[in-house]
């Protein structure tokens, strides 16, 4: 069948795109050596720990004694974390379990719960990021569309210089200084919004108010977000729709005697889908990776944070996983965005 | 008209042009004034170097900063002594006298009071003794502080001390200091502090300021007038002292103002333009031609060659750009042997050239039909001048225009990545200088001066690029030019 | 009370602003088409002929300067309608237009049959399906097979779509087709096929036509008045026969002798120059800086309209008092 051979093929093709980020990060890791060193860190500190143990617990033991137990005890840790086998062989058995999302266990960071799986980790911290990404990419949308289509109909006005020079400025403003900036503004000099994190210091324990303390705590990161974007986005619509307005198909409407309103849904906006889903979903799933700047500027539990305390820990099992999990979301992206296309512009075929 | 002239017409026609054109000769005049006067190791040797800003106050804000404080802000201020102004004699010893003066015209403290010396020269095993005292305005002298110098045990006289190293004391922190003003505040006042309540107050609002006794607690106000620091020198008589250096830190400095490490701003921010300007360009230079090329050799060649190059830069194309990214960095910058800077550029052309491929082909899909082509390759031309003759100069104002396009993204990429610390240590960039600003917690305490401008100058720097690409547009897409 | 023209034009005047000045596209132009005719509107690229079409639909751009003048359908005065008025009563359902260039005239993310039967849900609010029904049977009379009613533009070919298109504007029996090249596009084999179709749709539903080209044996193929246009005005008019055969406008002479002959040993004859621009137009004749009869008077003063029969007029000094 046609549909599923081209889905199939679009989903290898995306698949590869996974697997060659999983084998750089691997090679990142274990040709520049840093792996083996991360692990012999690790194994030196348990075997002193090891070592201490013994000294302090079984005085009875002789010197030539302790070492060898302690030097089995190296061995068998050697095993257990795979350093008796070269990077290559080693890293990429760990690619096979991670891509069967078998994410193990973190090295250096819990849960908020406690938990050590890198798989709980993740999951406690995606809804952190979703709340504040997609929320301003949903916003940004809206408001994108909605004034780029607004100002589609007015092409060379006033508005539309301004919204022009706004939207070059914003693409040039670093979101994270923006942050900074508005965190003075709001939080230094007018006190009216807190300087970051989830929750204030002391929050409530019931679940509306704590709910509320949580909103009260976005109100910043979402407006920075979306202050950011809105510029580019709003441009970038009136841009789609102003081409596709150009086209004779759109004077042939307005002369079929069709009213202004339907023109617009069905003549414009609608044959203008293919570009807007694309700018749509990228969207979100650019704002997801992006989001590691603001989470960090704004000191919010999210998926980026995490992704950038990983990289602090040298935490490589982390890493792994979260580049995975980070691509993973951009590569599905991609491929829904595949899937609309077919359903939303008979131009594409899937033979 | 030829092809250039009329394209600088229509450039130069449009407000957006002009200004990024503006912006950009701008920055390349500081950065010329820059490279032309500071060391190119400047990081290493001024930026990181502490010794060069050992007499600055500690994060103050700009000097002109007193237009949002409403009244003037102190001045920093140095001064220097190297000869006694008198001697006197004091229970049998005969002291020299050096004087430092200072006026405090201000309606605010100085927030520190330090005292340097250079090369003293002692004659004797016994050495010399230094007292320091403090003069206020109504005459009153305190003594604040005393020391001892010593040649070390074997050294041959004279002996120089305070020779490579200046013997610094910072009269505003020291304990001694503390005790010795809370004596006199108490007596002369009628107060009754403990140490305590004098640690937290502030030294340098004591040395400098009264008290104001209200009915419900006592402030402290600046007390305006002349002050000196007398410096007491007994020992040999051919003992000296090379210099007395006196700073009277200031609540502002500069053009920029300081960060904590008393850093002046104003350098450091110079330095970025450089910087920035290196890292965009040649970052967008390569990726651009790295881009171009594979994309003209792909579209032109097509068979093999053509698959392979689309597979890797569709693979690369679909990267998530910023955790990967921060991790090529990252694990590079393991290394130290490395300089991170071309860790970065690498990183950001190894992310960045499929975008320009993957549009360059489709572009060279089309004319790779047209006639002139044809006729090229029906001379028996070599593919390889086919491409680069004809094919090239076909899409060379859209690459031009592309290239200057990726140039902000190089430097809010660079920016970014600083940023999360990965920038290069020996190089201030303002990225750089922002992320030490936010660990200091400069956004807590209010120090606009140290996060407002390296941003604002990031942005600066971006729209340049951005004002010159939409000035390029109407001449690279014609059909935009019908308005 | 309705003479036998479906359309009367008078001094109609059609004039945009742009950067560059006021570009007089329309400049006072008048005609009249007799029911059941087509008038062939002819001239070199850029003389008006789209303005004309377009300024007839009242599709004016944002940036237009000057509207008025007199346009009479059926005895009906279209100038006096608002907008909205025109927009629902007038537009396809009286007058329908084929654009230049099928390739785009239909939306590509809907089904072809769909675009045709269009009109009708929105106009006549007619239901989906019975809209449906008469796209079947138009496209049945353009010669197209109902299982294209499901297709969509990109799965056609040239030819198909250029039927589809006519199918579009006849399917709410319009009493006027304006027709902008509508074959420069397509193979001349073809072409041959469309114009064939639009004759018998002439004939069959007593179409009025005004046939926009820069092809004038196109235009004579279908055309029962010919209507010359140079510089945004209508120089010479008049029945196919007198104008092909006895052109009197030295525009129209030139044209004429300019069209390569089969049979005919005499080469064809090209016009040196170019016409003046739209915007700020010469003073007195537009022609006269290319014009072999040139006097004096043609720098001067724009010539008017002149009579040499009920059915024939000249735009030229020529004959003045005659």
């Amino acid at each position: 069948m046609g549909v599923a051979r081209y889905f199939t093929v679009k989903a290898i093709n995306l698949s590869l795109v996974l697997v060659a980020v999983l084998l750089l990060t691997a090679i990142l890791f274990g040709a520049t050596g840093l792996s083996d060193k991360i692990l012999k860190a690790i194994i030196n500190e348990e075997v002193r720990a090891y070592r201490a143990q013994l000294a302090s617990q079984h005085t009875g033991l002789s010197e030539e004694e302790i070492n060898k137990m302690v030097s089995n005890f190296r061995k068998s840790l050697e095993v257990q974390y795979g350093l008796d086998k070269p990077w290559y062989v080693r890293l990429p058995e760990m690619i096979r379990r991670i891509v069967t999302l078998d994410l193990g266990t973190s090295k250096h960071m819990t849960s908020f719960s406690g938990s050590n799986r890198i798989k709980d980790i993740i999951v406690e911290r995606i809804p952190y990021t979703v709340m504040l990404v997609t929320t301003a990419v949903v916003i940004v949308f809206i408001i994108g569309l909605g004034f780029g289509t607004w100002l589609s109909t007015k092409v060379g006005s006033i508005w539309d210089r301004g919204v022009s020079l706004f939207s070059a400025i914003s693409y040039a403003t670093p979101t994270w200084w923006l942050a900074l900036l508005l965190i003075l503004i709001f939080s230094y000099y007018l006190r009216v919004l807190p300087y970051g994190g989830l929750l204030s210091p002391n929050p409530p324990k019931e679940f509306f108010p704590r709910l509320m303390d949580m909103l009260y705590h976005t109100i910043l990161p979402v407006a920075t977000l979306v202050l950011a974007l809105s510029g580019s986005a709003i441009y970038i619509y009136r841009s789609i729709l102003v081409s596709t307005a150009n086209e004779d198909f759109v004077t042939v409407a307005r002369a079929k005697g069709l009213p202004e309103n339907l023109v617009l849904r069905r003549y414009i906006i609608r044959p203008s889908l293919h570009p807007i889903l694309t700018n749509l979903v990228l969207g979100l799933a650019g704002s997801l990776t992006g989001a590691i700047l603001t989470e960090t500027v704004f000191n919010w539990p999210g998926m980026g944070r995490l992704y950038y305390e990983a990289i602090l820990n040298i935490d490589e099992p982390l890493i792994l996983a979260l580049t995975y999990v980070f691509t993973l979301i951009y590569v599905v992206a991609r491929f829904i965005l595949e899937v609309l296309y077919v359903v939303v512009d008979p131009r594409v075929t899937v033979e | 008209m030829s092809y250039e002239r009329s394209a600088w017409k229509i450039y130069i026609s449009s407000l957006v042009g002009k200004a990024g054109l503006i912006l950009l000769i701008l920055m390349v005049v500081i950065s010329i004034y820059v490279l032309a006067t500071y060391p190119l190791d400047y990081g290493i040797r001024v930026w990181s170097n502490p010794k060069a800003w050992a007499d600055n106050p500690i994060t103050v804000p700009p000097a002109w900063a007193d237009v949002f404080t409403g009244r003037d802000l102190v001045t920093h201020y140095i001064t220097y002594t190297n000869k006694p102004v008198r001697t006197v004699d004091i229970a049998g010893l005969k002291f020299k006298v050096y004087e430092l003066k200072y006026t405090l015209s201000e309606d605010g403290f100085p927030t520190s009071l330090m005292v340097k010396f250079f090369n003293v020269t002692l004659n004797t095993p016994g050495g010399a003794y230094f007292i320091i005292n403090f003069t206020r305005p109504n005459g009153d002298e305190i003594t604040l502080y005393s020391f001892n110098v010593v040649p070390p045990s074997g050294s041959e006289l004279p002996y120089i001390a305070f020779a490579g190293n200046a013997k610094i004391i910072f009269l505003s922190k020291e304990q001694s200091v503390g005790i010795g003003l809370m004596g006199y505040m108490n007596n002369h006042y009628h107060l009754n502090l403990t140490l305590d309540e004098v640690n937290e107050i502030g030294y340098n609002r004591l040395l400098f300021g009264e008290p104001l006794v209200s009915s419900k607690s006592v402030e402290w106000v600046p007390l305006k007038g002349d002050y000196s620091v007398k410096i007491y020198m007994a020992g040999d008589p051919k003992d000296s002292v090379g210099l007395i250096k006196a700073v009277f830190g200031g609540e502002s400095y500069g053009w920029m103002g300081t960060d904590d490490n008393a850093r002046d701003l104003a350098q450091g921010l110079l330095f970025g333009f450089p910087v920035a300007l290196a890292i965009g360009f040649f970052t967008s230079v390569v990726t651009t031609a790295i881009g171009a090329a594979l994309g003209i050799i792909s579209g032109y060649k097509g068979g093999r060659i053509d698959e392979i190059i689309q597979r890797i830069s569709d693979i690369v194309y679909n990267f998530p750009f910023l955790p990967v990214i921060i991790l090529i960095v990252f694990i590079i910058s393991r290394n130290p042997n490395f300089p991170r800077i071309l860790a970065i550029i690498g990183a950001i052309i190894a992310l960045g050239w499929p975008g320009l491929t993957i549009l360059i082909r489709s572009m060279v899909l089309s004319i790779r039909e047209s006639q002139f082509v044809e006729a090229a390759r029906a001379i028996g031309a070599s593919d390889l001048r086919i491409m680069f003759k004809h094919i090239f100069p076909n899409l060379a104002p859209f690459i031009f225009a592309q290239m200057i396009f990726f140039t902000p993204s190089a430097i809010l990429t660079e920016a970014a990545l600083s940023f999360l610390g990965l920038g290069d240590p020996n190089i201030p960039t303002w990225g750089q200088i922002i992320e030490e600003s936010f660990y200091a917690g400069a956004v807590l305490n209010g120090w606009w001066w140290w996060v407002l401008p390296p941003g604002f100058l990031i942005m600066l720097a971006a729209i340049t690029f951005v004002f010159i690409a939409l000035g390029l547009e109407p001449i690279v897409n014609p059909k935009l030019q019908e308005r | 009370m309705s003479s036998g023209n479906i359309l009367e034009v008078k001094d109609l005047y059609l004039y945009y602003k742009t950067f560059k000045g006021i570009v007089q596209a329309v400049d006072g132009i008048s005609f009249k088409i007799p029911k059941g005719t087509a008038m062939g509107l002819v001239g070199e690229s850029g003389c008006g002929k789209s303005s004309t079409a377009n300024a007839i639909m009242r599709l004016l751009p944002g940036n237009t300067y000057r509207y008025e003048g007199s346009i009479k359908l059926d005895g009906m005065e279209l100038m006096d309608l608002t907008d909205d008025e025109f927009r629902s009563r007038i537009r396809w359902s009286e007058i329908a237009m084929i654009f230049q260039g099928a390739m785009n005239s239909l939306n590509p993310v809907l089904k072809v049959g769909f675009q045709v039967a269009e009109p009708l849900i929105v106009h006549l609010g007619m239901p989906k399906e019975e809209a449906l029904e008469r796209a079947r049977d138009m496209f049945e009379k353009v010669g197209l097979a109902p299982a294209f009613l499901d297709r969509y533009p990109h799965e056609l070919s040239g030819g198909m779509r250029q039927r589809v298109v006519i199918a579009m504007a006849m399917v709410m029996n319009p009493k006027l087709l304006i027709l902008d090249e509508p074959t420069s596009a397509l193979d001349v084999s073809i072409q041959a096929q469309i114009m064939n179709l639009l004759k018998q749709l002439k004939k069959e539903y007593n179409l009025s036509m005004i046939f926009i080209t820069h092809d004038i044996a196109l235009a004579s193929d279908i055309s029962d008045y010919l209507a010359v246009m140079y510089a945004g005005q209508i120089v010479e008019y008049g029945p196919i026969e007198e104008v092909l055969l006895n052109p009197q406008h030295p525009y129209s002479q030139k044209l004429l002798a300019s069209i390569p002959r089969l049979r005919v040993d005499k080469e064809p004859e090209f016009l040196p120059g170019a016409p003046p621009g739209l915007i700020n137009p010469p003073k007195g004749c537009r022609f006269a800086n290319r014009c072999p009869s040139r006097m004096d008077i043609c720098d001067k003063e724009d010539p008017e309209i002149i009579w040499l029969n009920k059915d024939h007029f000249v735009k030229c000094h020529l004959y003045k008092g005659g």
